[in-house]
């Protein structure tokens, strides 16, 4: 403590010196924090760029479950930190949210009546087109209107991926449905219910620039519900979220707000809601294959034969959604580069800075060895002043750039406590990176220090 | 008849300095418990590179220093620090309090670096303070002091860890005669009263109405050595 406020008083004796050092990593200390806080933030980015992917044109798998439909995103957007849950309904149909909704100008769909013919890959097992409608179910026991997604499964070829025990073949076309057995946030327990009542919009247009919908008019539906599906959490679904598969006993279920449906429902439902010529463009094809191993064969051949589409294997998938939770690589490195040469910068303000007042205090030193202070002993004190002068310049950079970006934070939907979190984040970084630039700057100052000699101050002046 | 506190043999200091400079040759001292030793001679002798050499922060050329039956040349850097903190008090010229320490905090230093718990640290040196005769002015900082004062509190320093011999350069050679006096019988009374041992170098002839010995040096070498009875009390 005593050397503590010795050092103090020597900074505020030497105040512009002192000052220079304490800018200096202030700038680094808010440029790391800035950099960090930034990073931080990029999951938001990234999670609507998962959301692309996750709607891309054609996903090619192979385990089943593994597709990171729309439930992955949420747990992906989850693990980012995201509070929305609207992913499902986000993903395909965008406009959702808006009253009247209008299909989006570039959407590109598939004709399920012409396929492309490198589905015929040997390789490629089933193909899973996205049948799925907006709707909206009535919470039972009142009148609350919930959104939802109306999807249309294959009792037969999807059957296997989505466990759904609970519906047979002759189910097609039967007015049945299956809920998801994990409830979405929000979503009332709907596999205790035996009937749902469903409101879809009108169809207005389906063509290959997708489906228009009117949402001022709607038509009910009764829908018994069988039983619920699930997505069971897979190894991808796992792997995007750092565990392992091994380490759990049970296995993870992901949420999701859709409403299975058999196909043959769906396309029937399509029609009495105006929908002609049958369900046949789609904005999503799952291709289900026997390997991995040829997935990127699979992929390349639809890619060829359809250039605009975006067509992914689900490691590519997984890959590409991670790879967006950051920064881009070279911006990445770029910055990082930045931020060494600033705290480079700064340790070098500060090594002059100490240099300088080692220098000055040669006899306060030396009275201090004379009296018995030992060479580690001076090595402490002149690093505990280097890492008091870096402390308070990065808490001041931390403070002031933190301070700010948690505003930004607060008025973009992050909850307070997670704010705060990242910000403890931040902090222990920040301070523990400047005190290592401190020691490492100090170093030299201290060495020359501890080996300054004690005689010169019994010398008569 | 009691072991000497403090001795050196055939010690010897040669700075390399252009030819090179022999600024104590073959010094020969024997200090005794309790003694008052005045080291005189004309400035550039070798007094306080003899005294750097008994004190420890410098090293002879050749030669041994042995204070309380150990060796210094046996020591390393750090076991001397430790030595010096313990068993050496330093009284300079010019003082050399820490400026941005108050009195109190000055003398209370060499027993924080020690480890003396806070409570002894509290009631020695408010005892040494006391003694000094400078307890009133505790608090203030040594640029609030004068010059004979702040060598009372230097004094106070040098006796806090009641080290086995206070060093003392020049202790009032930058003092008025008056504040010279005082810290001379302060030197005296501590001699006197609690048997403390002291090795001062010095122009000033007063000190030697106080000294049990008188070492004269000159050009580096101890010329004579006078000891003395009916020491003059404070």
């Amino acid at each position: 403590m005593l050397f503590l406020r010795m050092a103090l008083s020597n900074a505020r004796r030497n105040l512009n010196r002192s000052l220079l050092a304490l800018v200096g990593m202030a700038v680094a200390a808010a440029i790391l924090t800035g950099s960090v806080s930034m990073e931080s933030g990029y999951p938001r980015e990234a999670f609507w760029e998962h959301r692309r992917l996750v709607g891309a044109d054609i996903l090619i798998f192979t385990e089943p479950a593994v597709l990171p439909g729309p439930s992955s995103g949420e747990e992906l957007s989850w693990m980012m930190g995201l509070e929305g849950h609207e992913s499902d309904l986000l993903t395909f149909f965008p406009a959702f949210s808006h009253q009247g909704y209008l299909a989006p100008a570039d959407v590109r769909t598939m004709d399920l009546h012409h396929l492309p013919g490198g589905l015929e890959h040997p390789e490629v097992i089933a193909v899973e087109p996205f049948l799925a409608m907006p709707a909206f179910f009535i919470v039972p026991g009142t009148t609350a209107l919930v959104p939802a997604v109306l999807r249309g499964r294959h009792t037969l070829v999807d059957a296997a991926a989505w466990n759904l025990h609970a519906l047979t073949p002759d189910d097609d076309g039967a007015m049945v449905c299956l809920v998801n057995r994990e409830i979405p946030p929000g979503w009332p327990d709907l596999s205790r219910v035996t009937a749902l009542v469903v409101e879809v919009p009108s169809v207005v247009a389906h063509g290959p620039g997708g489906t228009v919908y009117d949402y001022t008019r709607r038509h009910h539906f009764t829908l018994e519900v069988r039983g619920t599906y699930e997505f069971v959490a897979s190894a991808t679904d796992l792997l995007a979220r750092g565990l392992d598969m091994d380490s759990l006993e049970e296995p993870r279920y992901l949420h999701s707000e859709q409403i299975f449906v058999p196909a043959a429902t769906l396309e029937r439902i399509f029609a009495s809601v105006g929908g002609t010529g049958g369900f046949r463009y789609v904005r999503q094809l799952g291709v289900r294959v026997r390997s991995m191993f040829l997935a990127r064969d699979v992929a390349a051949s639809l890619q060829a034969e359809l250039p605009w589409a975006r067509v992914l294997t689900v490691p590519q998938l997984v890959q590409a959604s991670w790879s967006h939770t950051g920064q881009m690589p070279v911006t990445r490195d770029a910055t990082r580069a930045f931020i060494y040469l600033s705290f480079a910068l700064a340790g070098m303000l500060v090594t002059t800075n100490m240099l300088i007042l080692v220098t000055q205090r040669r006899r306060e030193i030396g009275i201090l060895k004379a009296i018995g202070a030992s060479g580690g002993e001076i090595i402490l004190m002149v690093l505990g002043e280097t890492v008091v002068l870096a402390t308070l310049g990065s808490i001041m950079g931390f403070a002031l750039v933190r301070a700010f970006y948690v505003l930004v934070y607060l008025a973009s939907d992050v909850t307070l406590a997670r704010a705060g979190l990242s910000t403890l984040y931040t902090a222990g970084l920040v301070t523990g990176l400047s005190t290592v630039t401190a020691l490492a700057a100090g170093v030299i100052p201290a060495v020359l220090a501890s080996g300054s000699t004690a005689r010169e101050v019994l010398r008569h002046e | 008849m009691s072991e000497p506190i403090l001795r050196c043999n055939e010690l010897h200091k040669r700075f390399l300095v252009g030819d090179g400079v022999d600024a104590v040759k073959d010094v020969r001292l024997l200090v005794m418990p309790g003694e008052f030793v005045v080291i005189m001679g004309p400035s550039g002798c070798g007094k306080t590179t003899l005294l750097n050499l008994l004190g420890g922060l410098d090293r002879p050329t050749h030669g041994e220093v042995i204070l309380q039956n150990r060796k210094f040349s046996r020591l390393s850097e750090n076991q001397l620090a430790r030595m010096r903190r313990t068993h050496v008090g330093f009284v300079f010229q010019f003082f050399n309090l820490l400026p941005d320490l108050t009195a109190a905090e000055n003398v209370a230093l060499p027993m924080r670096i020690t480890g003396v718990d806070d409570r002894e640290v509290a009631r020695r040196t408010l005892e040494l303070l006391d003694e000094v005769g400078m307890v009133d002015r505790a608090a203030h900082s040594p640029h609030e002091l004068s010059g004979g004062e702040q060598q009372r509190v230097a004094v106070a320093r040098a006796l806090a860890n009641r080290p086995a011999v206070v060093l003392a350069d020049e202790p009032t050679g930058n003092l008025d005669s008056q504040s010279g006096c005082q810290v001379m019988d302060l030197f005296a009374r501590f001699n006197s009263r609690h048997g403390q041992t002291f090795v001062i170098a010095s122009h000033d002839q007063a000190f030697v109405e106080y000294a049990t010995k008188v070492v004269h040096m000159l050009d580096g070498t101890v010329v004579r050595v006078e000891e003395r009875a009916g020491v003059m009390k404070p």
